[in-house]
């Protein structure tokens, strides 16, 4: 039987880790077997009900790491949430009786400081610092100044507390490594690193390590519908909310925005942007209501996480362009545009693949952007203008891109099994 | 006069038509760069995508009309009537707007960069996603101030404006651009600064009193002798801010990063700072009554003379800490 007290203090640690969502998810799904990303959901979850129905369930630290390491198996994003079951074993071992603290714990601590010295020293270590940074379940941070505040040392040991085996390290290096647009920059990285950590591993062997076992196809926990799919497999990490969400943060929208501001009327802008995301803009008053909800930055950010390239936003913003009254004043609009995205691309912050959590998901009347005191709240909401039944060229588009995106997506599974 | 004879006698060449009345009339799209419409009457009429570049319409009614993507570049808005106005998207970039009454107004995504908008009347003005950098917003007196009581300001972008001593209290600033704002003795109690970008503010003596800052961006920032009593900072940055002084009673600081702040005489009792980054932090002479600091890293912080008898330090870390009586805990 645990004892309150160590139960509060692991309850109070598992609750302070980085990667929480993560580790509910994988709690959530090990002790109900349901898949929930939805973070309201998932926030219903009592942190304290969980631990206690996985303490039961695996009376002793042996079978509480072979459960997890089941649970993982079935996963698509294994080597993540191996992590995260490593993780959460870490926290939980201090409530199992035969629990002691490693007698190793004095010399690994100057092995970490070996380690740390000889990454700091390295040509590439904010690359390096990046990598790990990213792989103890932290996003993908660029900050120079948050990086700086990042001591290697740190980052060394919780590293080698999520990891313990090499293999695991490698898996989680690479699978982030895949994700990003400089893979040949980083591969070379995470080679130095797993070579850095070596000589960490060879000395201090984990305890055991299981055979892999072959993974079900039926087992895979994800919700039967596009989006939730793409954002589970290894290959999409970038259309992982949280992910895409950091790239949105990292990225100045003002600077974007402003320099559009100085070069185009907002308006023809927002009117060009919706017609291009969204359908033809009518300026009827159910399309103007609509409209009316949509602010620049969001019109704006949508139209640079759905064209991979500006090659491919000049194509589709000067077709749209044509398309409409007064042409020739939007496609001064559309130019004003191109230029002010051109930073966004040259960071390299587009997609590598289509995504479908925008333009697709999301209609105009979702967002619910207050409209104003000038204008009333609107009790009837118009019909969304895209979702017709019937078919126009927006909806095959859509199609293909559906259907581009469920090809990569069975790619990537295909991936799982030939790793 | 209607639409049609103003716009033959502008061909024609003339531009002076003060005090004329066209009320409700629709002029979308016209050309009138430079017109001279002051005291014209011009309420409820429809000006979209009109050209009033630099014109003038100084005292002019324009009450509730339509003026969404007009562009007013460097137009005289001097004690203009734009209550209600729609200006959605529109252009009034160097705009002098100088005791204009916009109350209600719809600025949604307007370019308002560079406007001047002393003594103007923005209550309860839609301004979402308005761009007001370099806008004048200078209080030149107690009288001559701009008025934003209950505007809505999210996302928009006010880097590096002058608010000093604005009244902002209650005001929906979410994620907007305030980095570089000077908002020296301001009233921000109650405002909404969620995901704000606040990085390098000068937030002296500001009150912010219950004010949410959840995820806001504070690094940087000065805030010395600012009160943000019962603010909730959960998760704000607050790298390198200089703060002392500081009010921060029952303050939700849980997972705040604190590194490197100087904090020193700063008032934290029944603050919450679980799990907060409080590290290489100036804490000296710091009131921790009652302060939770369950987790918190205080690695290399400076607590020197701190009062610390009654916090919570459950699970924090104090190592290479200086503790309040100068010892340098290992």
């Amino acid at each position: 039987m645990v004892s309150p007290s160590s139960l509060n203090e692991v309850i109070q640690e598992l609750a302070q880790e980085q990667n929480l969502t993560r580790i509910k998810k994988l709690l959530v799904y090990a002790c109900t077997d349901i898949w929930e990303s939805n973070q309201a959901r998932l926030d219903e979850f009592d942190l304290r009900n969980l631990v206690q129905d996985l303490l039961e369930t695996a009376p002793t630290l042996e079978q509480l790491k072979l459960y997890l390491n089941g649970v993982v198996k079935t996963l698509n994003k294994q080597a993540e949430y191996a992590l995260v079951a490593n993780a959460i074993t870490n926290v939980l071992k201090k409530t199992y009786p035969d629990y002691e603290s490693l007698p190793q714990e004095v010399s690994l601590q100057s092995h970490y400081r070996k380690i740390a010295r000889e990454l700091a020293r390295d040509r590439e270590q904010l690359g390096i610092k990046k990598l790990l940074f990213c792989a103890s379940g932290n996003h993908w941070e660029n900050n120079p100044a948050i990086l700086d505040n990042i001591d290697f040392l740190n980052l060394v040991q919780h590293i080698h507390e999520l990891a313990p085996t090499l293999e695991e390290l490698k898996n989680v290096l690479y699978s982030i490594v895949k994700t990003l647009n400089h893979k040949s920059k980083y591969t070379p990285i995470a080679n130095r690193i797993v070579t850095t950590f070596g000589s960490l591993y060879n000395e201090f062997l984990p305890d055991e390590v299981d055979e892999p076992e072959p993974i079900q196809v039926t087992d895979l926990p994800q919700l039967p519908t596009f989006p939730s799919k793409l954002t589970t497999a290894p290959k999409f990490n970038s259309s992982d909310p949280q992910v895409l969400e950091q790239l949105r943060r990292s990225f100045n929208w003002f600077d974007l925005r402003l320099e559009l501001m100085k070069h185009a009327n907002p308006l023809r802008a927002k009117i060009l942007i919706f017609s291009t995301l969204y359908d033809q803009f009518d300026q009827d008053d159910e399309s103007w209501t609509a409209f009316k909800l949509q602010t620049l930055d969001d019109l704006l950010r949508d139209l640079c996480f759905n064209h991979r390239s500006l090659e491919d936003l000049q194509t589709k913003l000067e077709n749209t362009a044509k398309s409409l009254a007064e042409s020739e004043q939007y496609s001064q609009t559309a130019s004003a545009i191109l230029r002010a995205a051109k930073p966004f691309y040259a960071a390299g912050l587009q997609q590598n693949t289509p995504v479908m959590t925008q333009v697709v998901e999301r209609s105009p009347h979702t967002s619910s952007v207050p409209t104003g005191i000038s204008s009333p709240p609107n009790p009837l909401q118009p019909e969304p203008p895209s979702p017709a039944s019937s078919n126009t060229p927006d909806d095959c588009d859509r199609q293909r891109r559906h259907q581009q995106a469920y090809e990569a997506f069975l790619t990537a599974v295909e991936d799982l099994f030939t790793d | 006069m209607d639409a049609s004879e103003l716009l033959n006698r502008y061909a024609s060449g003339e531009t002076k038509f003060t005090g004329v009345n066209l009320a409700g009339e629709d002029l979308s799209g016209s050309d009138l760069i430079g017109v001279d419409l002051s005291r014209a009457d011009l309420h409820s009429a429809v000006l979209v995508f009109s050209y009033l570049n630099r014109a003038t319409l100084s005292k002019a009614n324009l009450l509730s009309s339509k003026l969404s993507g007009a562009n007013l570049s460097q137009s005289d808005l001097i004690g203009a009537k734009l209550r209600d106005a729609d200006l959605h998207g529109a252009m009034l970039q160097n705009a002098d707007l100088r005791s204009a009454d916009l109350t209600l107004a719809n600025l949604l995504d307007a370019n308002l960069i560079d406007a001047d908008l002393r003594n103007t009347n923005l209550s309860g003005a839609n301004l979402t996603g308005a761009c007001l950098r370099g806008a004048n917003m200078r209080e030149e007196n107690r009288r001559y101030s701009t008025n934003l009581r209950g505007a809505n300001l999210r996302k928009a972008d006010l880097r590096g404006a002058n608010l000093t001593g604005a009244d902002l209290a209650r005001v929906d600033l979410r994620g907007a651009n305030l980095s570089e704002a000077t908002l020296r003795g301001a009233d921000l109690s109650e405002a909404d600064l969620d995901e704000a970008s606040l990085k390098g503010a000068l937030l002296t003596e500001a009150k912010l009193v219950g004010a949410n800052l959840r995820r806001a961006n504070l690094t940087n920032a000065k805030l010395e002798r600012a009160d943000a009593t019962e603010a909730d900072l959960a998760g704000a940055d607050f790298q390198r801010a200089v703060m002392p002084d500081i009010k921060l009673i029952k303050a939700d600081l849980r997972q705040a990063i604190l590194v490197a702040v100087r904090l020193s005489r700063a008032d934290l009792s029944r603050a919450n700072l679980q799990g907060a980054n409080l590290r290489d932090a100036e804490l000296v002479d710091v009131y921790f009554a009652r302060a939770n600091l369950t987790n918190a890293d205080l690695t290399h912080a400076n607590l020197v003379r701190a009062e610390l008898s009654s916090a919570n330090l459950m699970g924090a870390d104090l190592r290479r800490a200086t503790l309040p009586d100068g010892r340098v805990y290992d």
